[in-house]
């Protein structure tokens, strides 16, 4: 029954086949975790693999079946967790030593409304150490690994995410983006990321880095199934403060909508010189695919985008040193050294520049509300390099090109999705970032379908 | 070394490369005041508005 292009296929296709009994819930969530098991060893991509837990959701989801209680597209469906949302009962170390051997007793948000539509749970996603770091290259844990290269890095920080997605180990996983978390190791690894808008999803019981910028997104291989994973997890939750109060349309029904009147505005800055031309060739050949849809392309130049770094260090850093103040009194010495220097630079920041990166995050959400009349969709390349290996990935300078074209947009709060738009001569997967107005999910991710449609790169296989 | 209100040190000796970093997010921020900040008075928030009502 598990022949290999079941691992590939999508949540709709394998979905449908549960639902017709072709294949039962055990017996794909077994071919998964026979996957999981097979290429861990190369890459990295769990912390936890959840074998007796998936095989109990899946049995559930079987009788519940059988029974004629269907509970949507997710049901049955084997999916992952980066290991920093908290289950109930299953560890969650954040890809910390600090938090090793913690095993929390409720689940996230997230997670519990992921197990209510269905979804099995087959594992819990390696990390950058505390989400806080752009290589995933972990001292605790190790590396997570490129499954197209594995001598390349996954980006991170939810690079077990990407790895084990692209991988077809499982169908989803769920991230979390705070600079380009999400999006970032997915344009790398070749697969699908969205940070929705600041609100959309709760981040209930997801362990925290900067309050303010953090985002929970899926990682998926097509949009479509990125739809249907949101469509499972948005909504207003009390528990997040920072939760939206809105009604989120289904998102899958206007993927094939027309793009007929849409503007796309590509941003001239994130088009310079530092990006890979074999990038800006992909990402220019992608708007001209979605030109001959139907969308007008324009240029668009913003040059307060400059003003990324200073904003991001004065709110991340501040941020971050906050939520760890506790732990850095008391346990220092168990960080790793990367997330431990980043962590004492925000100590040293003072509240003065914490709030002069607030007052200007506000002038560049009033600038890019200007934008915006203008076009409907802003485009950039995710991510201006190739996937580097570990050693070319090491040190400031490479984290700040990682993340240079997505951070600005956790600062402003809105959605973005990556997806892939090609690969390069020597086999490396390259991203597509489409940003949206708040709350307008619905037009990024009908942008990223058409395209994805049209291209196909979806249809392309790592050879793990 | 920088020492807490109470007199003890505030962290590990630095080394250079710690400084140079902190100077340089130092100055990415103060460069911020090249935005026009000073009109900022009384608007700061502390959050993404995505509540704010765009077009």
């Amino acid at each position: 029954v598990a022949d290999e292009s079941l691992h590939y296929q999508t949540i709709r296709e394998v979905g449908e086949r549960l639902k017709r009994r072709e294949i039962s819930a055990v017996e794909l969530a077994t071919a998964i975790l026979d996957r999981a098991e097979k290429l861990d060893g190369t890459l990295n991509a769990f912390i936890t693999i959840t074998r007796e837990t998936a095989l109990a959701q899946a049995r559930s989801a079987d009788q519940a079946l059988a029974a004629g209680h269907y509970l949507g597209p997710l049901h049955g469906i084997p999916i992952s967790l980066k290991d920093l949302y908290q289950t109930s009962g299953i560890t969650t170390t954040g890809g910390s030593k600090i938090l090793a051997d913690w095993v929390p007793e409720a689940d996230s948000t997230v997670a519990r409304r992921l197990r209510q539509a269905g979804a099995v749970l087959i594992g819990k996603n390696n990390l950058h150490e505390f989400a806080y770091g752009a290589t995933n290259e972990n001292p605790h844990y190790g590396p997570a690994r490129n499954p197209w290269n594995v001598e390349r890095i996954t980006g991170g920080s939810s690079g077990g995410s990407s790895a084990a997605v692209a991988a077809g180990i499982g169908y989803a996983s769920m991230g979390s983006d705070t600079g380009g978390s999400i999006r970032l190791p997915a344009a790398l690894c070749g697969v699908v990321g969205v940070k929705p808008t600041y609100g959309l999803v709760s981040r209930a019981g997801v362990l925290p880095l900067s309050w303010s910028l953090d985002h929970c997104g899926p990682l998926t291989r097509t949009v479509e199934d990125t739809a249907l994973i949101l469509n499972a997890i948005v909504g207003h939750d009390a528990s997040d403060p920072a939760s939206a109060s809105r009604v989120t349309p289904d998102l899958c029904t206007a993927l094939d909508r027309r793009m007929n009147g849409l503007r796309i505005g590509l941003l001239t800055e994130y088009m310079g010189d530092n990006v890979v031309p074999e990038i800006k060739d992909g990402v220019r050949a992608a708007l001209t695919a979605l030109q001959g849809q139907g969308a007008s392309v324009e240029e668009v130049s913003v040059p307060e985008v400059g003003h990324r770094n200073g904003v991001v260090a004065a709110i991340l850093y501040s941020e971050a040193s906050t939520v760890h103040e506790r732990w850095l009194r008391t346990r220092g010495a168990e960080y790793g050294a990367d997330v431990l220097e980043r962590l004492r630079h925000g100590q040293r920041l003072a509240a003065t520049q914490y709030l002069r990166g607030q007052q200007a995050r506000r002038a560049l959400m009033e600038r890019f509300r200007t934008v915006f009349t203008g076009i409907d969709v802003l485009a950039t390349p995710t991510v201006p390099i190739l996937a580097p290996t570990l050693p070319e990935s090491r040190g400031w300078a490479a984290r700040s090109q990682l993340l240079g074209f997505t951070q600005l947009f956790n600062v402003l709060g809105l959605p973005a999705v990556s997806v892939p738009c090609g690969f390069s001569r020597n086999g490396l997967p390259m991203g597509l970032q489409l940003v949206g107005r708040p709350f307008e999910e619905e037009t990024i991710l009908r942008v990223a379908h058409t395209y994805e449609q049209q291209a196909g790169w979806y249809n392309n296989r790592p050879a793990v | 070394m920088q020492q807490q209100p109470d007199g003890t040190p505030a962290q590990a000796p630095a080394d250079d490369q710690f400084e140079r970093i902190l100077s340089a997010l130092c100055e990415d921020i103060e460069k911020l005041d090249t935005l026009g900040l000073a009109d900022e008075r009384g608007r700061v928030i502390v959050e993404p508005a995505s509540t704010l009502h765009w077009s």
